[in-house]
């Protein structure tokens, strides 16, 4: 079954909201996406720019700056709170898995 | 040697991978694409190289935009980073090309792109697609429903079985097309919803194949068909028809793309592009008709007459199967005729009228023969012969007389409200023919009359 849309976060989507915590524009999204996973998660620009798109219509953004051509953004509370339920929903993830690995090791 | 060169492409917006990977076969054999127009894709001459093409879409650009709307300037400073350049747009459609050895993906998110591409589609391909479905359905449907209730009238016109059967096929098609996209959208939305990747189209081009290998040897037989006919007025009308709406198109495309340069709003340019549509279309289709009118294309009559007792005259009167002379055996000084070809391929109609004038003499005669295919004559005899009602002049019937005076198998003349008028239908092996003299004629004129008509 298809995923209700930011219902859980890609990767990307996740790291791009982690990025603007702090005012930042597209293109430094697109680096410090890459330096924070050294390079693991890398995202495209078509897709960062649909991404901020998706993300400002749902409120999980906002433009806080336009100078010419660049466009800065920054978290809102609505975004913030759908990273913090992706965080937790990763934790949950954690968790399990360990809890299943500890059964398996003692079983062992 | 060429610099630039002019493709029209068979590709869809939603052909992403299909696109991008003909531009960079393009560019290896050594032309790079530069913008893409109305109909065709120009390219231009450079030296063969190894370039990746590479292609996202912004659901709100337009061509009539006044330039690259925000969007497309902040997306443009993105790729430009990532070491993309902008090469040029097809609608929403952002082509976008690199040298660079590796670079980033424009798409690394293929829920997005899909996303994405969705929603262009649902700006461009699917409402125009679907409003012409609804169109070429309803359009079907009136053609089936006339071959229905009264097949003749199908069946003798050349422009109904000409049209008919393509508003089946371009029914056909366009269902076939949008079917082929909604199932590509549903598995590209399951796949991608599972974190893979959006679904391979296919090869759609077959689509555009099918249609072509159907309209250009259709239309070319409609075309001959009156050529075989000794009928070549039809064929420049429909030639120009066609000249016209590719004129219509390129100048429609221009106009916004000057409205763009001037700044004019969307809504500007979308309104005064409509306006220029609706304008060039009746004015040019207007002056079409009106010159295949003055000009006869559609009927054989001499264009130059000069008037007498206030009426126009011929100088040089076409050649008619029967004329007044022949019957009367008199000359006439002032003669005007008229000749008119209808019909199709399956039931032809040759319609001549001739009116003569020698000082206060003025006599006319008009006939129409119709010769239909073998299998046809019943129902074009059934149909000649079907009784009618008229406001003025009640019920209209064709009563048999005898047949002997015109050489013919079998004679009717026609009746208004129980009184006899001087309208015949002679019947003979191939053919029909209808006879309307304003003046009661002489055995001998009928005997005249029916020999010349049999064998014109």
């Amino acid at each position: 079954m298809a995923r209700a849309k930011f219902q859980t976060l890609t990767e990307q989507m996740f790291y791009i909201l982690l990025c603007l915590r702090r005012e930042c524009c597209g293109a430094d999204i697109a680096a410090q996406v890459a330096s924070m996973t050294g390079g693991r998660v890398a995202v495209g620009p078509g897709t960062l720019y649909n991404l901020l798109e998706s993300f400002s219509q749902a409120g999980m953004i906002r433009e806080t700056r336009v100078e010419g051509r660049k466009r800065t953004y920054l978290i809102t509370a609505e975004g913030q709170r759908a990273l913090e339920e992706e965080y937790r929903r990763l934790q949950t993830l954690t968790a399990d898995y360990e809890a299943c690995m500890d059964e398996r090791g003692r079983l062992e | 040697m060429r610099d630039v060169k002019y493709r029209a492409e068979n590709l869809t917006l939603y052909e992403y991978r299909r696109v991008e990977e003909h531009l960079s076969a393009m560019a290896a054999k050594g032309w790079r694409l530069e913008s893409v127009g109305a109909r065709l894709w120009k390219y231009r001459r450079a030296e063969p190289a190894r370039v990746r093409y590479a292609v996202t879409y912004i659901p709100d650009a337009s061509q009539f935009n006044p330039g690259p709307t925000e969007g497309q300037q902040t997306l443009a400073e993105l790729c430009a980073a990532a070491g993309w350049e902008k090469v040029t747009d097809w609608f929403q459609m952002q082509i976008y090309c690199s040298e660079a050895a590796d670079p980033i993906p424009l798409e690394t998110e293929e829920s997005v792109r899909l996303e994405a591409v969705h929603r262009s589609m649902k700006r461009n391909f699917l409402p125009s697609n679907i409003l012409l479905l609804l169109l070429s359905l309803v359009m079907l449907g009136l053609f089936v429903r006339t071959l229905i209730v009264d097949p003749l009238r199908v069946l003798e016109s050349n422009g109904s079985l000409f049209t008919g059967p393509l508003w089946l096929l371009v029914s056909v098609l366009l269902l076939v097309a949008l079917t082929h996209y909604g199932l590509w959208y549903r598995r590209s939305k399951r796949s991608t919803a599972q974190g893979g990747p959006c679904a391979d189209p296919g090869d759609v081009r077959w689509i555009n194949w099918v249609g072509f290998a159907f309209l250009i040897p259709w239309t070319a037989l409609y075309l001959l068909s009156y050529l075989a006919q000794g009928l070549p007025g039809p064929v420049i009308y429909f030639l120009l028809h066609t000249l016209i709406i590719c004129l219509i198109i390129l100048l429609l495309r221009k106009i916004t793309a000057l409205l763009r340069r001037m700044k004019a709003s969307f809504g500007l340019n979308l309104l005064l592009t409509l306006l220029a549509d609706v304008v060039l279309a009746a004015v040019l289709m207007g002056a079409l008709t009106f010159a295949s009118i003055r000009g006869g294309w559609f009927s054989t009559r001499n264009g130059e007459t000069y008037t007498y007792a206030q009426e126009p005259w011929d100088v040089s009167p076409v050649d008619l199967p029967l004329t007044v002379s022949d019957l009367t055996g008199k000359g006439y000084s002032h003669v005007r005729r008229y000749e008119y070809h209808q019909g199709s391929v399956l039931v032809s109609r040759r319609s001549c009228r001739e009116t003569v004038r020698e000082g206060e003499e003025r006599l006319w005669l008009s006939y129409e023969i119709t010769k239909p295919r073998a299998r046809l004559y019943p129902l074009v005899l059934e149909e000649a012969l079907a009784p009618s009602e008229d406001e003025a002049f009640g019920e209209i019937v064709w009563e048999a007389v005898p047949a002997a005076p015109w050489g013919a198998e079998a004679a009717y003349r026609r009746s208004l409200g129980g009184e006899a008028v001087d309208d015949w239908l002679l019947v003979f092996p191939d053919r029909l023919v209808s006879v309307s003299p304003d003046w009661d004629l002489t055995a001998e004129q009928m005997a005249l009359a029916g020999e010349r008509l049999k064998n014109a």
